[in-house]
């Protein structure tokens, strides 16, 4: 691959940094009169010197806390807003000066936003994007027969928007924006609010897409499960600097640190021994606790040993305390 | 194909228009009720009178029936109210990341919704015209018509551009209803919606030609009562000229104050 190749191929920030100015006021009747007279502009940097670099196909997690800059950070690549300073590309366009050349390469979904006219069927919606990205008939076709069935919405096309469930309108959304066979999808928290059922039909979707048409994906997400699921690669954004970007399942494993033990006895246990470890459920029939990984054999062998012991089962720390500590951990 | 993504965003929103029955059936009815009470007020003014300032009453009324007819179609208000809270709100983004210009669209859009509207006003009109037909005064040639329709539209476009300018200083200012507002009460003295420019004086009338109200309702509204016939070129001439100006404006404005979006809340 020249290096041409490879920028077409490539979505590459380089020192990408976003500066958001606002007013501050102070809250009350004299606050609002103050700055109406005077106000107070203060800096928020969004996003500080990232540096990313995506190739073709990918499947890319997004992961942050809340305010940590992951939907900037969309906003730039997409050329919503325009960074402060640094440089960005997107399959060799420049985002930011909305070509719309550029703009048939990707789509991008929003769970909370819709591009969905609400008052009439998603087919009208359908149409419309025809028409914008230019999409020849035979082409609109074959993408709306073959989006319709992997997500089985034939039936609901003429429906109007408004009628439908959640997990049914963004399966619209997802159609909506694939139409014009783009290159590659952001998704902001496309299972937002949805059930177990519809989290995982539109996980199967995206993961199909990505496998069969070769969609770059980058999806932001607090659902885990959505990331662990899907993404191979994931990038953890913590106040607008990116903390680590590698495989998810490594990143998991340096920060899983326990195992949660549950042993049930057959006789009543004798349990006050020392041992490594925090208490969470502690009976005489029945006992819960919460072990460092590398002592877990060693208290189970002991315990193993000196008990009767009817069944056990070892599980790994809970995703959401394992997601905490990384988004709380020092950087390095 | 630039075009027909236009008219596809065109057809959206008249389909949007007919969405609901109930709302369709009571734009008619309403539409043919303004006519009537405006019959009634006029009928009142008018008692032991002539004429008021050189109108007769069935000239007054074809003044008002027409007049209020362009203005029920300048639904370019509706613009700046959409537009702001989108750009206010992040909803803005849905026009950067597809393959449409934002003016084009709003453009569209705009013009569905005054063929919507003209529609259901014509019906009204008709109506009127048939059972009210001798106070209703069309004296002109199908030339002239077609002449005030022209600056009729010419009018309308530059509301749309002016109604679009106003919504993009959102992006620096936030909020801009009173500026709205401002110009709507304005712009209800300079088109004579409120009173008939005739009545004003004459150097005042001069002076408001060079600018664009004087052509958007009034004008043309006075070439069907066959009256300042003549002007018809200046008229023309003058109306493009705002056209233009308002586009480059919105050109500079539009190109300086994007890069202020934030997309807040998208």
């Amino acid at each position: 691959m020249n290096d041409v190749q490879k920028i077409t191929d490539q979505i590459v920030t380089h020192d990408l940094t976003k500066v958001y100015r606002t007013f501050q006021k102070e809250a009350g009747f004299k606050g609002s009169i103050q700055s109406l007279i005077r106000r107070q502009t203060v800096e928020k940097t969004a996003i500080r010197k990232f540096d990313l670099s995506i190739d073709k196909g990918e499947f890319v997690g997004l992961i942050g806390p809340n305010g940590a800059g992951k939907t900037t950070l969309i906003k730039m690549l997409t050329g919503i807003i325009h960074p402060t300073e640094g440089e960005v590309t997107v399959f060799g366009f420049t985002p930011y000066q909305l070509k719309d050349d550029f703009k048939k390469n990707f789509a991008v979904v929003m769970g909370q936003k819709s591009q969905l006219w609400w008052d009439l069927p998603a087919e009208d919606s359908f149409l419309l994007n025809k028409a914008l990205y230019g999409i020849p008939d035979p082409e609109y076709r074959q993408s709306l027969g073959f989006f319709s069935e992997l997500l089985g919405i034939s039936g609901l096309v003429k429906i109007p928007v408004r009628n439908l469930s959640l997990g049914e309108r963004m399966k619209m959304e997802l159609v909506l924006a694939l139409l014009h066979n783009p290159r590659v999808l952001f998704l902001d928290e496309p299972t937002i609010g949805m059930d177990a059922v519809a989290q995982k039909q539109i996980r199967q979707f995206l993961k199909e897409i990505n496998e069969a048409k070769g969609v770059t994906i980058i999806l932001t997400s607090h659902y885990m499960e959505d990331i662990k699921h899907l993404c191979k690669r994931t990038i953890v954004v913590r106040n607008g600097i990116k903390i680590y970007d590698g495989d998810l399942a490594a990143l998991l494993d340096k920060y899983r640190n326990y195992r949660i033990i549950s042993i049930s006895f057959e006789t009543a246990a004798d349990l006050n021994i020392e041992m490594p470890v925090e208490w969470l459920e502690k009976g005489p029939y029945k006992a819960v606790f919460k072990v460092p990984k590398e002592e877990a054999k060693a208290v189970l062998y002991h315990i193993m040993a000196n008990q009767e012991v009817e069944d056990i089962r070892i599980e790994d720390e809970d995703l959401g305390g394992v997601v905490e500590k990384i988004y709380t951990a020092e950087v390095r | 194909m630039k075009m027909r993504k236009y008219l596809e965003i065109a057809k959206i929103t008249f389909k949007l228009q007919i969405a609901y029955r109930f709302d369709v059936i009571t734009g008619v009815l309403f539409s043919f009720a303004r006519i009537l009470l405006a019959f009634i007020l006029w009928s009142v003014m008018f008692r032991g009178k002539d004429t008021i300032a050189g109108f007769s009453f069935a000239a007054m009324m074809t003044y008002y029936i027409i007049m209020s007819f362009f203005r029920r179609l300048d639904l370019t208000d509706g613009i700046v109210w959409q537009l702001s809270a989108e750009i206010r709100e992040g909803q803005f983004s849905k026009y950067l990341v597809r393959p449409v210009r934002p003016l084009g669209y709003f453009v569209a859009s705009a013009l569905s919704k005054t063929a919507f509207v003209f529609g259901i006003n014509l019906l009204a009109t008709i109506g009127y015209g048939f059972i009210f037909r001798h106070y209703f005064l069309i004296r002109v040639s199908p030339v002239i018509c077609l002449n005030a329709v022209l600056i009729w539209l010419l009018g309308l476009n530059f509301m749309i551009l002016l109604s679009y300018f106003i919504a993009v200083l959102s992006f620096k200012f936030i909020d801009v209803g009173a500026l709205n507002m401002i110009k709507g009460t304005i712009l209800e003295f300079l088109t004579g919606a409120l009173i008939p420019l005739a009545i004003l004086p004459g150097w005042l009338q001069e002076g408001m030609r060079l600018f664009p109200f004087y052509y958007v309702y009034y004008y043309p509204t006075m070439l069907f009562l066959n009256d300042q016939t003549g002007q018809i070129p200046a008229a023309i001439l003058i109306m493009i000229l705002w056209n233009g100006l308002m586009l480059a404006v919105i050109s500079v404005g539009y190109g300086m104050l994007r890069r202020r979006y934030e997309g807040v809340g998208a």
